[in-house]
């Protein structure tokens, strides 16, 4: 037995501590009410102002352009054992889950169009395929739908699952991520086998585990984030409550750095793990033609559709692989909603003291927080702030002014 | 007619009856005027001036329609693009201003409406007239304005939940999209996902971006050619008066055929089978003679 096989025990568990190093409860008590302050008017609303863009920016994460996993794979591997019909959820978490993996799915092709999603639902201590590895969102949807009319019943099993997602993750490309996200609601996993072998399949084939618990944190399941994200820890989360849950889940939408190792193999030779170049169609759409037709994909009569322009076969809907001749069929647009992953907008800095409205929506800014672009120096307010980083991704100042002007 | 009796009576019925549909909705609209001046030489096609007279129509008509509908007037030309006229900034202004800015009133006119047209003309004549004085020949792409209205848009629609918004462009030069490329689809994304239909008026030349973001978003994309000159008041107000809520409902005119086709990064051209690098997913014709992608210069297989 390897070294890796002995459980580790983590003494002091991330989550739980402060920036010191102690536990939570050893922590000298807060006072939250003491942090709001007066200012000189005896005014409370700059100092609760404050509090609430705090509150809106929380989100803006700095985003250094790094190289991410743009095409990615990944299994949605659920619990539904009975573990989850606790109702610390309301109206129990499997409903709860089901409802935020609902919203993921649906969001998780708007972010990442050309991805694959899989669902592995686990329950009785079995891991079952709920949906088959696939780029399309409404199948997905309507497979959970019919998920949520099932039970849950018996006992979780990591292994399992993980097992699963590992035979269906092998069979995706090389310049694909490979990725797991595990929502875990028991506190015990029911395996056949030592789970270790498991973990070192999954590390062997470059798969990376992103585990949300439900209830509390479990030993196996940071050694397992720990283990496939080369040794990175921030990849196991404990949700405290339903909002909590759906940030953890939105979080994952963000396509993942490639790891570290990964790319400096890349750099250094080109035999490690080069890019690669993908061959795709562009159909062109065929609006109200004067004939039904069958389409390639469900093989139903149909008036309008995208025709392949390898082999000419009709499809209903983009992106999907040609059902005939194999070709990955997009449209351009699909590929540019993941443009801004590539190139992020820049975090604003705080500034203060000016006069003039904000730049984005004319609003006063007098009293108010105010952020400057750090390329254009226009001064927005924490409304735009937030919108153009989680919404818009580009910067309106820079875009009026930064022109091709030949004078 | 008879598709719109039906309607009317499914509504009265109350079968599909939608509560975005309210007795208090209102509308945001924004104008993105485009301001270029050579977009607008060309002899074949319909004047600004003629333009204008039937835009004033229409955003009167808009601003009668419901006393809580908002208006915002955006130009842009080489110079960049700028607010020319705003409801939410130009309602503080006294009347009393009236008088000295010059305004005066003939017969039966509204003053709200002489006021508008006359703000909003003169603001676009100083853009035109700047830019003339400063010799710029040069083209900014519609993503500036674009940002810049749903910004505006954004916070209206968070302030007043009852607001509902679209945007219209009117579009005269020729090229749509400049260097801008990523930029104007994030907008079109995120007009996409705000609710805001984006409508285009189209003077020029035929633009198969701009026709994307009225398909995308649920808009209407209309092209104009000399012959529609004395009619435009008609199509405006017929196509782009229609409240976002009541859209579905009504059977709106527009260019159904659009073309989604991809363009090579490299030579430009228009591609049905091409190559994406998996790392930046730009769009390649053929792959690079040296292996590498000619935008992320990784190193391919």
């Amino acid at each position: 037995m390897d070294s890796d096989d002995e459980y580790v025990p983590n003494t002091r568990a991330r989550g739980l501590t402060n920036a010191e190093g102690a536990y939570r409860w050893e922590d000298e008590y807060h006072r939250s009410w003491d942090v709001v302050q007066e200012d000189s008017g005896g005014s409370l609303a700059p100092a609760v102002n404050g509090i609430i863009d705090t509150a809106k920016r929380r989100k803006i994460k700095p985003m250094a352009p790094v190289h991410r996993g743009i095409i990615r794979n990944l299994v949605l591997v659920l619990d539904a054992s009975l573990a989850m019909s606790d109702t610390d959820m309301r109206p129990t978490r499997f409903y709860s889950m089901i409802s935020s993996a609902s919203v993921f799915v649906t969001d998780f092709f708007s972010q990442n169009p050309i991805s694959q999603l899989a669902i592995v639902v686990l329950r009785d201590g079995l891991a079952v395929l709920t949906s088959k590895l696939d780029g399309n969102p409404q199948t997905h949807l309507d497979n959970l739908a019919q998920l949520r009319k099932s039970q849950v019943s018996g006992q979780a099993s990591l292994q399992n699952g993980l097992e699963l997602a590992n035979v269906l993750l092998s069979q995706t490309p090389q310049y694909n991520t490979r990725e797991v996200l595990l929502v875990f609601g028991a506190l015990m996993s029911n395996d056949p086998k030592p789970i270790s072998q498991t973990i070192h399949k999954l590390v062997e084939n470059k798969v990376r585990v992103k585990i949300i618990g439900l209830a509390a944190e479990v030993a196996i399941c940071r050694q397992i984030c720990t283990q496939t994200n080369m040794g990175e820890s921030n990849s196991y989360f404990i949700a405290l409550n339903e909002q909590h849950f759906q940030t953890l889940l939105s979080d994952s939408l963000t396509p993942i750095p490639v790891l570290k190792e990964r790319e400096s193999a890349a750099k250094s030779t080109d035999s490690a793990e080069p890019a690669t170049a993908v061959r795709m169609g562009f159909p062109k759409r065929q609006l109200h033609s004067m004939s039904a037709s069958l389409c390639a994909c469900h093989q139903t009569l149909t008036k309008q559709g995208f025709f392949c322009p390898q082999c000419k076969a009709k499809v209903c809907t983009l992106p999907m692989t040609c059902p005939v001749c194999a070709l990955t069929l997009i449209m351009s647009t699909h590929l540019a909603r993941g443009y801004h992953h590539l190139f992020p907008l820049q975090p604003f800095n705080q500034t203060q003291g000016y006069k003039n409205p904000c730049f984005g929506c004319s609003v006063s800014l007098a009293n108010r927080s105010q952020f400057e672009c750090p390329k254009c120096h226009n001064i927005f307010c924490v409304d735009c702030d937030v919108f153009f980083h989680e919404n818009l991704h580009n910067c309106a100042g820079c875009e009026v002014q930064n022109t091709d002007v030949q004078v | 007619m008879d598709s719109v009796d039906d309607t009317a009576a499914q509504l009265a019925k109350g079968v599909s009856y939608d509560e975005e549909i309210q007795s208090d909705s209102c509308s945001f609209l924004v104008v993105i005027i485009d301001l270029h001046s050579n977009g607008w030489l060309n002899k074949s096609q319909i004047s600004l001036w003629k333009v204008l007279e039937s835009l004033t129509v229409f955003l009167n008509a808009h601003l009668a329609l419901n006393s809580s509908n908002e208006l915002a007037v955006l130009g842009f030309n080489g110079l960049g693009a700028r607010v020319l006229y705003s409801t939410t900034t130009a309602g503080k202004n006294a009347d009393a201003n009236d008088i000295a800015n010059g305004i005066h009133l003939k017969g039966t006119m509204i003053r709200q409406f002489k006021k508008f047209d006359e703000s909003v003309l003169s603001s676009i004549k100083a853009q035109i007239a700047e830019a003339k004085a400063k010799n710029v020949n040069g083209s900014t792409s519609v993503s500036g304005p674009l940002s810049l209205a749903l910004s505006h848009l954004n916070r209206r629609i968070r302030e007043k939940s009852s607001m509902r918004g679209h945007i219209l462009i009117v579009s005269a030069s020729g090229d749509d999209m400049g260097s801008k490329y990523i930029a104007t689809m994030n907008t079109i994304f995120t007009a996409q996902k705000l609710g805001v239909p984006l409508d285009v008026a189209n003077f020029g030349p035929p633009k198969s971006f701009l026709q994307q973001a009225a398909e995308f978003t649920q808009g209407s994309y209309l092209e104009f050619s000399e012959k529609d000159a004395e009619g435009l008041v008609h199509y405006f107000c017929s196509t782009f008066l229609v409240e976002p809520a009541v859209r579905k409902y009504v059977n709106m005119a527009t260019k159904s055929n659009v073309d989604f086709s991809a363009v090579c990064f490299i030579t430009k051209k228009i591609l049905e089978i091409g190559y994406v690098c998996s790392v930046c997913l730009c769009i390649m014709q053929e792959i690079p003679e040296d292996n590498k992608c000619a935008v992320c210069h990784s190193q391919y297989e």
